[in-house]
């Protein structure tokens, strides 16, 4: 076995040879530093593998061989070695990218300097002794300060002088408590002391701890004493400050986890959740409001040390502190270079492969899936929650929520088109006396949400001479390894392999488009793999599974039929959008809550990444996943509490409400209930249309899904004789009258259809709340029939803006003529959508209101009828809009809707017919899923379906009304045999000519006398609150980053302060 | 089973006829009695039957396109099936329609079908003021349903039955059974409802009929005008009917004649309650319309409803 003081011997005898073989031959001594780092990263994988495989605890070096107490001894399990691994590996990533950098590759002293860094960092990470700790702790410090002064920024000085007066500071506190602790314990060797033992009493039994932790939690840059660190970031190259994040950190904490067994338990633990605390939450909202990159990333990693800290101090597994803090190592490092890259060239929109590794950082970072950081935090929280230690969940959360905000704020800065100007554009009905649209020339293109959003393909990602380059090689291979180490980590904590197998699918995509395969042929593929899926996953669903299941695959599969209408490239769609079918499809197929969330958030991550392929979808997709994480975390809030038991085992899962509210307000945030909607209108508008399609149709039913699958265990008490599902009905209709008042004003046909969405799915909210028979029934009609028609009515919709490339409805107009097919489409899907029979929808309508009138549910019965009232109203004036009054001469020669967009269309049309003319083929299975929750409450007399207080039998009305409507089309051909058709303009004008077709259709501002009588309820209060929220946490952030001033003197002050706060924390003013 | 279509298809001819003619004679007999009102002489009483003679009798007709040709027949559609979907006449067979395919549900929502149809065809048409009445209907509906689904609610819940055929045999053994006594807030935010459905002042502003034309009709002509006037007797007969089986006892008689009597007379007087609102008030915007329907007779509905469900 290699001796640990191999670690020492080589980094120190590379740092003294390196000049001399520079000088012989330079490039043969960047090949020796190759081999140095290299070897610097397999001898802590022999020791990994080693320990792993013959089961040893130690690899042990007392450096001269004497006993344990008159030597400094140096010591590697399990856990060191696989921070040296990482922590080296960082070392040759940086050596790589650094030696071989085109612009100003590092030479001598830097490569020297750099040396003596990973010989400071490995000290600090094997060694057994406290005093060589400090020594370690200087070397590296100052190493690192002569690798700040090498920085090309000016600032250097200034961030080196900082840093310099901190790290004097802190290592002044370590030196005086090492002093201290030899005067308790007599030793410093920790090997040399009993094992379990606390060194108390007196007043040296609180000193020694105060400034031996103070000495190294200063080097940690905690919050309010990090400023120092900050400007050192600001100040340093990007290599530097994945040096101080992703290596010195990491030691550092390590040295920590030394001391802590020494110090009592119930002082430390407690101080390091607090002071972590208090890291983790501010330094998330100092980074918040920062504009520069650097310093981001910095608060980043001053918060995530905060996690680390909260972990530690929480007394769980000490291995989760080290995978949280290990991904952070490699992501940070990661995010710091192509974050120069970025920074360098703009917009990253033909920089597929920089965009992709930046994500998976961010990602990673967050710990979201497929990153270890996932199931560590899932881990974490999970024996949290079995402590019921809300608090600790809470920040955990809060502070992982505020991270998001500001990482995924640069994300989509950085991926958003040149166009898009980041804010959320939305029509304004000006003055009366301005004419939109007034000269035909300016009729397309007038307003931004003109997009031309459907012509071209929109994409705007593609390959250019430079999208790839040698410097993205490095941080691939970490992604790479990442990706790896988390499928392993995750496997571990209970994914199975096979689970896994579907996401080698998105694998599959990319390599696809890696080799530029066409995004037709790519669709193929899609929709291949789309049935295999089926076959495969379809033993395996039972009830609701099989229907969502449905759901799932028929919508989204139908649905790449319309893809085919792309032309050229798209990369990453096809990934992306198999990636969250399958991400969908797992979710149905989890049998664990760790499953099911892994599954869940690689559905809002291919979800989010989807929407911000739209050309002005920044806002929407900032937007959409901020609320997405927040509705994912309360879920994870609330699973953390189940005690590990599956949330689809209704009966055995405990029975306190915390969880339940929780979950149900995670599914509020997902579902986009009245309150927290603002996500869904933009980011659903301003994904692409056929995109936009998929969301309203399929993705918007999950929180549906995760509702059903609760089932019965959502139904609690809340307050006296109030249960949760009464309040849940009262925000489900709510929400649909709220959407479809909303749907009501929107020029923008998009958003108006979002709306719509929303308010559909208040629908289906309300009749799952109603927890009978007959209103769960009423609630999965809906949602199968919603995806259905509106399908037809967003994939007609897709068409007109395609071929006229605007998406404001008044700018179009008479489209029937031209585009019939759509036209007819859309026609079956706002009958069916407004509930008109004969069509499916009203079978929706009548099961809802037989439900809540059985249910006693009165007033929401009304005011549901109310919102379908509205949406009619919505409804006609998008077809009327669009394709009915005085066409517009501009689009006299467009021409119906490509095949791809109608064929979908008319595959939903004829399921909607199916199901009109015969419910049963619906209803009947939909009962027998329900059955096992509860009995049937509806009987069937042949197609007549009969409640307790009504029936309705769909083939009859069928009947009837064809009977009705030919019997009188006859009789109108036999006495109208006489028919012309007449021109555009010859109507009955009050005898005046129309002046032209733009101010005679009568389309914009189609219900202002209804915004005058109502619009009051539709004022954006909530928008604004949210925006108010958002001022609120960015003046707060402001406020703290101001505590920051850039004064090394108040640096120094802030610095002194924290140990007197640490000193307080330890009980010192007893 | 063919002599059982047959016996259908005779019975639902005779339903319609009855309701038809009864429906032009009582348009034609207000239209007069609204005109002695203002102290004019007044048409005719059988002028809806001359109207629609002459507008089938046409010999040509211009189209705007196939909705605008569909959209009349989408109207009549929508007010046969509206009619035709409910019971007429309790406990005869020959006037009990095809009430066995849907409950008071489909009624309310197969209004929407001849309302849909007609706007799309007017919308075609391509004449802003088509749409511009149809814009100003639709918003007012939206508005007097609620009152009216308010009120529906209430007598759902005070008979735990949707059927019509059941909520008018509940009503059965004198006039203090009727709703419109044993519900009266639920009567009375019927009738305010009603009065929007039926599109007489102050209601009007849908169709404005004293100035230049609006709504649907506008460039509606020959056959297809006369296709709408048809429609405009069976459906406001059809939305009497439903007025009078929910609220006022619905009509019945151990003699089909007398029970057709009552129907016609109790028809008549709600359709006179309309015109004499209509004579006596002047015409809302339709924004004041949507402000009024939401206002008292809404909280009137919420009352019966809350009254209902205690």
């Amino acid at each position: 076995m290699v001796n640990p003081v191999f670690l020492i011997a080589i980094t120190l005898g590379f740092a003294f040879i390196f000049p001399l073989f520079e000088k012989i031959n330079p490039k043969l001594s960047r090949l020796a530093g190759i081999l140095v780092f290299l070897t610097l990263v397999v001898i802590p994988l022999i020791w990994f593998i080693n320990i792993s495989n013959m089961d040893i605890p130690y690899i042990y070096s007392s450096t001269v061989g004497l006993p344990s107490n008159l030597t400094i001894n140096l010591a590697v399990s399990y856990m060191e070695a696989l921070v040296l691994l990482v922590v080296n590996g960082v070392g040759l990533f940086v050596y790589l990218q650094e030696a071989y950098s085109k612009e100003s590759p590092w030479k001598g002293k830097q490569i020297i300097l750099l040396s003596i860094v990973m010989l400071g960092a490995n000290g600090l990470i094997i060694t057994r002794d406290i005093f060589n700790i400090f020594v370690f702790m200087e070397i590296s410090t100052i190493s690192l300060f002569g690798l700040l002064s090498c920085s090309s920024d000016d600032r250097v000085f200034e961030g080196g002088f900082k840093y310099m007066l901190a790290s004097g500071l802190s290592s002044v506190f370590y030196l005086i408590g090492i002093g201290f602790f030899y005067l308790v314990a007599g030793t410093l060797n920790l090997d040399a002391l009993p094992d379990g033992i606390n060194f108390t009493g007196g007043v040296l039994g609180v000193l020694w701890p105060l400034f031996l932790l103070s000495g190294v939690l200063i080097e940690l840059k905690p919050a309010f004493a990090n400023g120092w660190g900050m400007d050192t970031y600001e100040a340093a190259d990007y290599s530097l400050g994945a040096i101080m994040s992703g290596i010195q950190a990491t030691a550092l904490i390590i040295v920590l986890t030394k001391i802590i067994p020494l110090i009592e338990s119930n002082i430390i633990m407690p101080l390091l959740l607090v002071v972590g605390s208090i890291t983790f939450i501010i330094s998330h909202l100092q980074a918040l409001g920062q504009s520069s990159f650097k310093k981001m990333l910095g608060y980043s990693s001053s918060a995530q040390i905060g996690l680390v800290l909260i972990v530690l101090g929480s007394g769980t597994n000490i291995l989760l502190a080290i995978v949280l803090l290990l991904t952070h190592s490699v992501a940070k490092s990661g995010l710091f270079y192509t974050g120069k890259y970025f920074n360098e060239c703009g917009s990253g929109r033909d920089k597929p492969l920089l965009v992709v590794l930046s994500s998976l950082f961010v990602i990673a970072l967050l710990g979201l899936p497929p990153f270890p950081g996932f199931g560590a935090k899932w881990t974490l929280l999970q024996i949290l929650g079995g402590k019921s230690d809300v608090f600790t969940i809470f920040i955990i959360l809060l502070g992982s929520l505020l991270e998001g905000v500001y990482l995924f704020r640069w994300l989509g800065l950085k991926i958003k088109s040149d166009r898009d100007s980041g804010l959320v554009v939305s029509e304004v009905v000006p003055d009366d006396d301005a004419i939109p649209g007034y000269s035909s020339s300016d009729t397309i293109g007038v307003a931004s949400q003109t997009g031309l959003a459907g012509l071209g393909g929109c994409i705007k990602v593609h390959f250019s001479s430079d999208s790839f380059s040698y410097h993205q090689l490095f941080p691939a291979l970490m992604a790479v390894i990442m990706v790896v180490s988390g499928v392993v980590f995750n496997k571990g904590v209970g994914l199975t392999f096979r689970f896994l197998i579907p996401f080698s699918g998105i694998l599959f995509f990319v390599v696809l488009d890696l080799f530029r395969v066409p995004t037709k042929f790519q669709v193929f593929l899609a929709i291949v793999a789309s049935i295999i899926l089926g076959f495969y996953v379809y033993p395996e669903l039972n009830g609701f599974n099989t229907l969502f299941g449905f759901i799932f695959l028929f919508g989204i599969g139908v649905q790449f039929i319309a893809f085919f209408n792309r032309k050229g490239y798209s990369p990453g769609l096809m990934a992306l959008t198999v990636g969250l079918l399958v991400s969908l499809i797992s979710i149905l197929t989890s049998k664990t809550n760790f499953q099911l969330f892994f599954s869940w958030e690689m559905m809002t991550l291919t979800s989010y990444f989807l929407v911000l392929r739209g050309d002005n979808a920044f806002a929407g997709g900032y937007r959409y996943i901020l609320f997405s994480l927040a509705s994912a975390f309360f879920i994870l809030a609330g699973f953390s509490m189940l005690h590990g038991i599956f949330i689809g085992e209704y009966m055995s899962l405990p029975q306190n409400l915390l969880p339940v509210i929780l979950i149900i307000i995670g599914i509020i945030i997902k579902f986009a209930g009245i309150g927290v909607h603002i996500w869904l209108p933009v980011s659903y508008a301003e994904a692409e249309n056929d995109v936009s399609s998929i969301f309203s149709t399929v993705l918007s039913k999950v929180g549906v899904y995760m509702l059903f699958l609760g089932g019965l265990y959502f139904s609690k008490r809340v307050f006296k004789g109030v249960d949760t599902m009464y309040l849940l009905g009262w925000i489900g209709v709510l929400t649909s009258v709220a959407g479809s008042m909303m749907a009501l004003f929107q020029e923008d046909i998009k958003y108006t259809l979002a709306y719509s969405s929303m308010g559909q799915v208040g629908y289906m909210i309300l009749g799952f709340s109603i927890m009978s028979h007959l209103g769960w029934i009423s609630s999965l009609y809906l949602v199968t029939t919603h995806m259905m028609f509106i399908g037809m009515l967003f994939l007609s919709v897709s068409g007109v803006i395609y071929r006229t490339g605007t998406r404001l409805m008044y700018q179009t107009g008479g489209l029937i003529k031209r585009m019939p097919l759509s036209f007819i489409s859309a026609l079956f899907a706002i009958i069916a959508l407004s509930g008109v029979p004969p069509l499916s929808g009203f079978g929706a309508k009548w099961l809802m209101y037989s439900a809540l009138l059985e249910k006693g549910w009165y007033l929401q019965a009304a005011m549901a009828m109310f919102a379908s009232g509205v949406a009619f109203l919505y409804l006609f004036r998008l077809i009327h809009s669009i394709f009915l009054g005085q066409e517009k001469a501009i689009y006299l020669n467009v021409k119906e809707a490509p095949a791809p967009l109608l064929i979908p269309q008319y595959i939903f049309m004829i399921c909607v017919m199916a199901i009109s003319m015969f419910p049963n083929l619906l209803i009947k299975p939909l009962q027998t899923v329900i059955e096992p929750y509860f009995a049937s409450t509806v009987r069937w007399e042949g197609y007549e379906v009969i409640s307790a207080l009504g029936y309705w039998n769909g083939n009859a009305v069928m009947y009837v009304t064809m009977g009705v409507f030919i019997i009188p089309l006859i009789w109108l051909l036999i006495v109208n045999r006489h028919v012309y058709k007449v021109k555009q303009f010859n109507i009955v004008y009050a005898a005046e000519r129309p002046f032209k077709p733009e101010t005679t259709h009568y389309a914009y501002n189609f219900f202002g006398h209804y915004q005058k009588a109502l619009g009051f309820l539709v004022e954006p209060l909530i928008s604004k609150f949210w925006n108010g929220t958002g001022i609120l946490v960015n003046n707060l952030s402001g406020g703290l980053r101001r505590w920051n001033s850039g004064n090394p003197q108040g640096y120094v002050f802030q610095i002194l302060l924290y140990v007197i706060f640490l000193s307080f924390l330890m009980g010192g003013t007893n | 089973m063919l002599s059982a279509i047959l016996t259908k298809t005779f019975y639902t001819f005779i339903s319609l006829m009855v309701i038809l003619n009864y429906a032009l004679l009582l348009i034609g007999s207000m239209a007069r009695i609204r005109a002695k009102v203002q102290g004019r002489v007044g048409q005719p009483v059988w002028q809806p039957y001359i109207d629609i003679i002459k507008n089938y009798g046409k010999r040509t007709a211009v189209t705007h396109g196939v909705m605008f040709y569909l959209g009349p027949v989408f109207r009549l559609a929508g007010g046969l099936g509206t009619y035709l979907f409910m019971p007429v006449v309790y406990g005869f067979v020959m006037f009990e329609n095809f009430s066995f395919s849907g409950d008071l549900l489909l009624v309310m929502y197969f209004i929407f079908f001849g309302q849909l149809g007609m706007a799309l065809g007017a919308g075609e048409s391509g004449h802003p003021y088509s749409p511009l009445g149809v814009s100003r209907g639709l918003a007012q509906m939206t508005a007097f349903e609620l009152p009216f689904a308010l009120a529906v609610i209430s007598i759902v819940a005070q008979y735990g039955t949707l059927s019509i055929t059941e909520i008018v045999a509940a009503q059965q053994g004198g006039w203090q059974n009727w709703v419109a006594f044993t519900n009266p807030f639920a009567m009375i935010a019927g009738m305010l409802a009603f009065l929007g459905m039926s599109m007489q002042n102050p209601f009007s502003v849908v169709i404005a009929p004293q100035e230049i034309p609006i709504g649907p009709p506008t460039e509606m002509h020959s056959a297809f005008l006369g296709m709408l006037q048809t429609n405009r007797a069976i459906f406001n007969g059809a939305k009497m009917v439903l007025f009078m089986n929910l609220f006022w006892g619905g009509a019945t008689h151990k003699y089909l004649l007398v029970a057709i009597l009552i129907m016609v007379v109790k028809t008549f007087l709600i359709y006179l309650y309309v015109n004499i609102v209509g004579a006596s008030f002047p015409r809302f915007k339709t924004e004041q319309s949507i402000r009024f329907f939401l206002g008292v007779p809404t909280i009137i509905g919420i009352i019966a409803v809350i009254l209902q469900s205690i």
